[in-house]
C-alpha cells in the first residue's frame, strides 16, 4: 500500500513547540474503561451465557452441535444464509462504489444533498423500507403494472416471495452501510497521488487500478464486513419478502421462542458466530498479506 | 380486611383500649403464623397484563379490565406480548413480575408441559358454562378466533372461490395464487384437510397427506409471517385466495376492501390466559380471569372484536348481527374444528423440523 504519511504526519503547531500534541497515552486508557465495562455487561456476558447454554442442554456436551451439523435442514439453512449474505454484499458493493466515488468528489450543497439522500433511508425503519419494496415488487405492484402497461411483459413477473425480491430489498437496505465507509476512505485519499501517477504516464485506467483502488480498499473491506455480518442476522426482510427457504435467524427464533429448545438455538447462534469470526480472520489475513504485512486499513 | 381494621382503630380514636390494640396485634400475628398472608397483605394497586395489543387490547380494556377495576379497585395496565421464551426466562430466574398474561393457546400448552404455570383455580373461575376446550388445568381460553379461507373479490366470488380446503390445495380445480402462514401449526391442519383428512379425525395430523397438499400448490404459493401481512396479500391482490385470521379481514371487508372470507371448515385458534408459576398476586389474577369469562363481559368483548366467547351463555346476550361475525356462533360453527393445543405441545419439535425440511426441499 502506498504511503499516506505526507498528510497524516503529526506536525506540532507553531508556537506550541515542546508540548506534545494530545495522544491517547497511558493515563487516558482509563477512558476506555466505561465502554469496556458496558461491552462486557451487555455483550460479552450474554454471549458467554449463550455459549454455556449451547453446551448444557438436556445432555451436556456437544450433542446440540452434533444435532445441528448432522441435520440436513440446519446445514442447508446455514449455507443458504451465507450465500444470501455474500450475494447481498457483492450487490451492495457494485452499487455503492461508484456512488461513493461520485459523492466523494462533490462539495458544498450538492454534497449535503447527496449525503442526505444516503442517510434518510438509513434512518428509516427497515420494516417500512421492506413494505415499500413489497408495494413496488408485488404481482400487482408498481413495477409489474409499469411493465404490463409498456407491453414489456404479458404476465406479472414474480418478484416477491422468492429470493429475488428479498435480495433486492436487502441490498437496498444495506447500501448506506457500504457507501459510508467507502466514502470516508475515498475522501481521505490524497489527490496528489493520482496526479503523480498521471505525471508518471499512467492512463486513467492504470491510475485507478494501481493507485486509487488500492487506496480505497480499507473502506471497501470495512463496508463488506459490515454488510456481510449484518446480512447474516437479517430477520424482517427475509420474513416478509422471502420465499420457501429460510434464513438462520428464523430457525433460531423458532427454536428459542416457539419450541423453547434454548440449547439448540444457542448452538445455532454459536455456529453462526464462529463461522463469522472464521471468515473475518481469513479475510484479515488475506488483506494483511495483500497490504504487505500491515493490517488492512492501518496507515503505514 | 386490613383497611377495615385500620378504619376501626382510627374511628375509635383515643378510645382504643390497650386490650383492643393487643388483640389487633395478636390477630395480625396469627394471620402471619397460620399463613393467611392475603389477610394482612394489601391488594396491589395495579396489575400488568401482557397481551397481543392493538384491537385485542382495546377489547380487553372495555370488556374486562374496566369492569374489574370497578369491582376491585385494581387498575389493569396492558404490556407488550410476552412469548413463551420470556415467560420461561421470567419463571426460571425467579423474577416473576407479571401475575397473569394473554398468550396463544398452543404456547400456553407448551408452558404447561414445562411446569411453568400455576394451576387455574376453578373454585374462583366459574367453568360451568365454558366450552369443554376452554377450561384447561393450567390455562383458560378466553376467546375463539379462526384461521379461515379469504379471497380477493376481484378474482373470486362466493360461488367461484375454492369450496373447501380440498379445492384450495388443488390448483387444477381452481387456478390462482395462494397464501399460507409460514409456520407448521394451523397450516398443516388445513393442508391435511386439503388432502382429505376428515375434520373429526384431524389429530394426529396425517403429515404425509399434509405435505402432499403443500407440494401441489408450492409453485403458486406465497408465505406470510404476520397477521397483517396475511390480510394484505389477499386485499392487495398479491394472491387470489389465502388463509387469514378472521379478525384481520373483518374491518377491511366492512370498509369496502376487495376481500371476503368464510367460516366454513375454519380452524379455531384461541387466546389463553395463564398465571406464571410464582406469581405474587395469584388470588387477584384468578379474580381477573373469573371476570374475563363472565357471560356479560364476554358478550361485550365479542361486540368489540369479532372473536367468539368461550362462555356459551354469552351467545344469548348477542344480537344476530354480531353473531354473524363470530367464528363459533351456532350458525358459523357447523363445519369448524378446534385446534388441538396439546398435539403441538407434544409434537411441536419434530413437526417443525419436518416443515422446515419441506420448505428447503
Amino acid at each position: 500500500m502506498l504511503q499516506r504519511t505526507t498528510t497524516e504526519a503529526p506536525l506540532a503547531p507553531p508556537g506550541r513547540a515542546g508540548r506534545r500534541p494530545w495522544s491517547p497515552g497511558r493515563g487516558n486508557t482509563l477512558l476506555l474503561l466505561p465502554p469496556l465495562l458496558l461491552l462486557f455487561a451487555l455483550f460479552i456476558l450474554p454471549l458467554g451465557t449463550v455459549i454455556v447454554q449451547s453446551l448444557a442442554g438436556p445432555t451436556p456436551g456437544l450433542a446440540q452441535y452434533a444435532e445441528v451439523l448432522t441435520s440436513r435442514t440446519s446445514l442447508s439453512v446455514l449455507l443458504y444464509t451465507f450465500q444470501v449474505a455474500l450475494l447481498v454484499t457483492l450487490g451492495a458493493l457494485v452499487l455503492s462504489y461508484p456512488v461513493a466515488f461520485v459523492v466523494s468528489r462533490l462539495s458544498g450543497n450538492l454534497l449535503h444533498l447527496c449525503l442526505a439522500m444516503i442517510l434518510v433511508p438509513f434512518w428509516t425503519s427497515t420494516v417500512i423500507r421492506t413494505y415499500a419494496w413489497i408495494v413496488i415488487l408485488q404481482r400487482r405492484g408498481v413495477l409489474n403494472d409499469l411493465f404490463l402497461d409498456l407491453g414489456l411483459i404479458e404476465r406479472p413477473l414474480r418478484l416477491v416471495s422468492n429470493g429475488v425480491g428479498m435480495q433486492i430489498a436487502m441490498v437496498h437496505i444495506m447500501l448506506p452501510f457500504m457507501i459510508l465507509p467507502i466514502l470516508s476512505t475515498m475522501r481521505g485519499i490524497d489527490q496528489n497521488l493520482i496526479r503523480a501517477a498521471s505525471v508518471m504516464g499512467a492512463n486513467p485506467l492504470r491510475q485507478f487500478l494501481s493507485v486509487y483502488l488500492p487506496l480505497s480498499l480499507p473502506g471497501v473491506s470495512a463496508g463488506c464486513i459490515l454488510v456481510f455480518i449484518t446480512s447474516l442476522g437479517f430477520y424482517i426482510t427475509p420474513a416478509l419478502l422471502g420465499g420457501h427457504r429460510t434464513m438462520v435467524a428464523v430457525l433460531i427464533e423458532q427454536q428459542a421462542s416457539r419450541l423453547l429448545n434454548w440449547p439448540l438455538a444457542s448452538a445455532l447462534a454459536t455456529i453462526l458466530l464462529l463461522a463469522t469470526c472464521l471468515l473475518f480472520i481469513v479475510y484479515e489475513r488475506t488483506m494483511r498479506s495483500a497490504a504487505g504485512g500491515r493490517p488492512a486499513g492501518e496507515p503505514a | 380486611m386490613v383497611n377495615n381494621i385500620d378504619k376501626h382503630i382510627n374511628s375509635s380514636g383515643l378510645k382504643v383500649g390497650r386490650r383492643q390494640v393487643l388483640g389487633g396485634i395478636g390477630l395480625g400475628a396469627a394471620a402471619l403464623v397460620t399463613g393467611f398472608p392475603s389477610i394482612v397483605r394489601a391488594k396491589p394497586a395495579t396489575m400488568t397484563v401482557p397481551n397481543s395489543g392493538g384491537a385485542l387490547e382495546e377489547a380487553f380494556k372495555v370488556a374486562y379490565f374496566e369492569p374489574f377495576q370497578k369491582k376491585t379497585g385494581i387498575q389493569i395496565l396492558g404490556a407488550p406480548y410476552m412469548d413463551t421464551a420470556r415467560v420461561k426466562a421470567m419463571v426460571e430466574n425467579n423474577a416473576v413480575d407479571v401475575d397473569i398474561l394473554n398468550i396463544d393457546a398452543t404456547e400456553a400448552a407448551a408452558l404447561a408441559r414445562l411446569g411453568l404455570l400455576e394451576p387455574i383455580d376453578y373454585g374462583v373461575v366459574d367453568k360451568s358454562n365454558l366450552l369443554p376446550e376452554a377450561a384447561q388445568e393450567f390455562y383458560t381460553l378466553v376467546d375463539v378466533a379462526a384461521y379461515v379461507m379469504a379471497w380477493n373479490t376481484n378474482t373470486f366470488n362466493a360461488e367461484t372461490r375454492p369450496k373447501d380446503w380440498t379445492a384450495f390445495f388443488d390448483p387444477e380445480k381452481v387456478e390462482g395464487q395462494r397464501s399460507l402462514w409460514k409456520l407448521a401449526p394451523q397450516t398443516l391442519e388445513v393442508a391435511a384437510m386439503g388432502g382429505g383428512q376428515p375434520r373429526d379425525k384431524l389429530y394426529p395430523i396425517d403429515l404425509d397427506l399434509a405435505f402432499k397438499s403443500l407440494d401441489r400448490i408450492k409453485p403458486d404459493l406465497t408465505w406470510w409471517t404476520s397477521g397483517a401481512q396475511g390480510a394484505q396479500l389477499v386485499i392487495g391482490g398479491e394472491v387470489d385466495v389465502g388463509t387469514v385470521w378472521n379478525g384481520r379481514v373483518y374491518k377491511p371487508k366492512n370498509d369496502g376492501a376487495p376481500v371476503d372470507y368464510t367460516f366454513d371448515h375454519a380452524l379455531y385458534v384461541s387466546d389463553a390466559m395463564v398465571v406464571p408459576k410464582g406469581a405474587k398476586n395469584k388470588k387477584e389474577a384468578m379474580e381477573l380471569l373469573a371476570t374475563m369469562v363472565e357471560a356479560q363481559n364476554q358478550a361485550t368483548f365479542s361486540k368489540a372484536i369479532p372473536y367468539g366467547p368461550v362462555n356459551t351463555k354469552a351467545f344469548e346476550l348477542l344480537d344476530a348481527k354480531t353473531l354473524a361475525t363470530l367464528p363459533n356462533s351456532p350458525e358459523n360453527s357447523k363445519t369448524a374444528v378446534f385446534q388441538n393445543f396439546d398435539y403441538w405441545a407434544d409434537k411441536g419439535p419434530e413437526v417443525f423440523d419436518r416443515f422446515n425440511a419441506w420448505l428447503l426441499g
